[in-house]
């Protein structure tokens, strides 16, 4: 089966300025070489903590930044070729959910308006758009009294369902959820989770779902592809990666995630990580997770590559991929 | 054992212009020394509310009734300066936000000083610098006695919340609120700082009111777990019989809603409490679960408030199925 998406060796660098006269001293590799594939009808998701560059490979798939090089292709073809009437067109089929659906949401519109403006903007559906509007509410589970109203009227859920019918209304092949439960409570996320899933089923749609809950990301994900200081480091089904984590920082993330059942938590052994995060600007030189790691080597000071066994990719010298 | 803390019927109600609003509702509680309670709920259940109570730190078009006794003290209506004393002192809290509650114009060290200072000022600028520095280690800061001299910014957001505790723990308290302490950090961070919280109390013995909006983390740290829905303790126990006999269909909701890491089967949907938790102003009458609840009697749940039922020694739930279908196995 061929890839709905596919990005190769995608690259951002943004300048580092400094002094009065902000002067361009350096630049920060915010996403560093990052390779990746997924299928229709897929989930792949995209994990690891602040400042990873998860989100920036987000903006870069939907064309909110600009890679600094890099290729994106959706079904074969190359939108960092395009440009123009073409681009605008092939955007149509990646469409972005976004974080915070307080946020996202123009609040001065009624929720008609903002469902069917990609609509317009697209010049689609000129006479029935209301009527769109309406079935798209319908297909994320909100009746159709919520059009009239505006973002302030509605719940969080209901409005990221409003957000998640924003983006369907072009029918994109690919939607990139970034972190699109984590400003709910539980009990909504539950119903987020749920409409995703059926979604997926009904239309094909394939996901990038960006998150830092690392238990949301094993419940939609069929692949998971780990991040750290821009580069992947671990990247293989979800399956294998839960139950056996290659690399150490996936070991340390997965052993820090509390696990809602008191004897489990009992019994656990927890890796705690030493120190913070290295600041972007001043990696350690090699892997980047060697300030940090305890199975770190004088073999630690080059850059691991991403090396594949078995459908199970790692980025770590000592990874035994046997 | 006298308890180190003990609220009876804690209620608080907002008055405005359109009415009164009765946001938190017959709250008890109580807390053992050495004793660590996790408050859970999702956003508008009351569990901040109830710390703000707790430490007088409430608005001033809020009333407030019950009672509230720190270390065999009442502190509703007890004169500003006797909170003052206690709070920073006997009562510590750590708050969400590190950046916000830490002053961004002095070091970290004078800060720490000046928590320790503000109640006793018998030591020296050299003994409390050594004393910050010594409370730095203590919570895992590496290099403290320079870091003692870094500003805020200059920390990380764990190094910030560790620093924060520190802070809170200088005077050795009898009890700790921390309020979400780690919601804002990572999950690595996330781990450190509960690990630093779990080291401290050990050290000094000191109890710990935990609120946080995560299962997980409840059911890592607590000893005991209060659930909280609209301004109400809907269940109380034990946290093994709270996870492994959960009573009140609200808590099994909860539970049944979280996505699992250590999940067998990902096909099954999560279950999902249907509609919403009411704003106190739109609270039904009777169960304030009632309208989501799946095992709701008519006549009954949609008419009389339930009153907590004991289940088994220790365990309470404010359910009146509860009461007509008797304990959990």
């Amino acid at each position: 089966m061929t890839a709905v998406l596919e990005v190769r060796d995608l690259v951002k660098e943004y300048p580092v300025r400094s002094g009065v006269l902000r002067r361009v001293t350096g630049s920060v590799k915010a996403v560093n070489g990052i390779s990746l594939s997924l299928e229709r009808g897929r989930t792949l998701g995209l994990v690891g903590e602040t400042g990873c560059g998860k989100s920036t490979v987000g903006r870069c798939l939907v064309g909110l930044v600009e890679p600094t090089s890099g290729a994106v292709l959706l079904d074969g073809d190359n939108l960092s070729a395009m440009s123009g009437r073409e681009l605008r067109a092939a955007r149509r089929r990646i469409q972005l959910v976004f974080q915070d659906p307080y946020a996202s949401l123009d609040p001065r519109q009624s929720v008609e308006a903002i469902v069917s403006e990609p609509l317009r903007l697209h010049g689609l559906a000129r006479n029935n758009e209301s009527a769109r509007a309406a079935a798209l509410l319908d297909l994320v589970g909100l009746s159709s009294s919520v059009l009239q109203q505006y973002p302030h009227e509605l719940s969080g859920g209901q409005r990221q369902r409003a957000g998640i019918a924003r983006a369907l209304a072009l029918e994109p092949e690919v939607m990139v959820l970034d972190e699109p439960v984590s400003a709910l409570d539980v009990s909504v996320q539950a119903g987020i989770l749920n409409l995703l899933e059926e979604l997926q089923q009904e239309l094909g749609l394939a996901y990038v779902f960006i998150a830092h809950d690392l238990s949301v990301v094993r419940h939609v994900s069929h692949e998971v592809a780990v991040m750290y200081l821009g580069r992947i480091v671990e990247y293989v089904d979800a399956d294998t990666l839960y139950a056996s984590p290659r690399h150490p920082y996936t070991q340390a993330l997965l052993s820090a995630v509390p696990l809602p059942d008191p004897r489990a938590e009992r019994s656990r052994q927890r890796i705690l990580l030493e120190g913070d995060l290295p600041s972007p600007i001043d990696l350690p030189t090699g892997c980047a997770f060697r300030s940090r790691c305890w199975n770190s080597t004088d073999a630690c000071a080059t850059v691991p590559e991403l090396r594949v066994a078995d459908g199970h990719a790692v980025a770590c010298h000592h990874a035994d991929l046997t | 054992m006298n308890p180190v803390l003990e609220v009876e019927n804690l209620s608080v109600t907002f008055q405005y212009r359109e009415g009164d609003v009765a946001a938190l509702r017959n709250v008890s509680l109580r807390i053992d020394p050495g004793e660590s309670l996790g408050v859970v709920g999702e956003s508008g259940s009351g569990k901040s509310l109830t710390s703000a109570a707790i430490m007088g730190l409430l608005p001033n078009n809020a009333s407030v009734t019950g009672s509230v006794r720190f270390l065999g003290q009442e502190l509703l209506g007890a004169p500003e300066s006797t909170l003052r004393d206690l709070r920073g002192r006997r009562l510590a809290i750590i708050s969400q936000d590190a950046l916000t509650a830490l002053n961004p114009v002095h070091t970290v060290g004078a800060q720490i000083a000046e928590a320790i200072r503000v109640h006793d000022s018998s030591h020296s600028r050299a003994e409390l610098r050594a004393r910050a520095i010594e409370l730095l280690d203590l919570v895992g800061i590496p290099q403290p006695s320079t870091r003692v001299d870094n500003y805020p910014h200059e920390f990380s957001g764990g190094m910030r919340q560790r620093a924060l505790i520190a802070m809170s723990v200088a005077n050795e308290p009898d009890l700790i609120i921390a309020d979400e302490p780690t919601t804002a950090l990572d999950v690595t961070v996330q781990a450190q700082v509960l690990d630093v919280l779990a080291r401290i109390q050990a050290r000094t013995s000191s109890s710990l009111m935990l609120i946080t909006h995560d299962l997980g983390v409840v059911a890592g740290v607590a000893d005991r777990v209060l659930v909280m829905y609209s301004g109400s303790v809907v269940e109380e126990a034990g946290v093994d019989d709270l996870f492994y006999k959960t009573t009140h269909p609200y808590t099994r909701g909860l539970l049944a809603s979280l996505p699992r890491l250590d999940a067998r089967d990902r096909s099954q949907p999560l279950y999902r409490i249907p509609g919403f938790q009411p704003a106190p102003v739109e609270r039904p009458p009777g169960c304030p679960f009632h309208p989501r609840c799946d095992v709701a009697v008519a006549g009954l749940c949609d008419v009389e408030r339930p009153l907590p039922i004991v289940v088994r020694t220790g365990h309470v739930a404010s359910c009146h199925r509860a009461e007509i279908d008797g304990p959990i196995a």
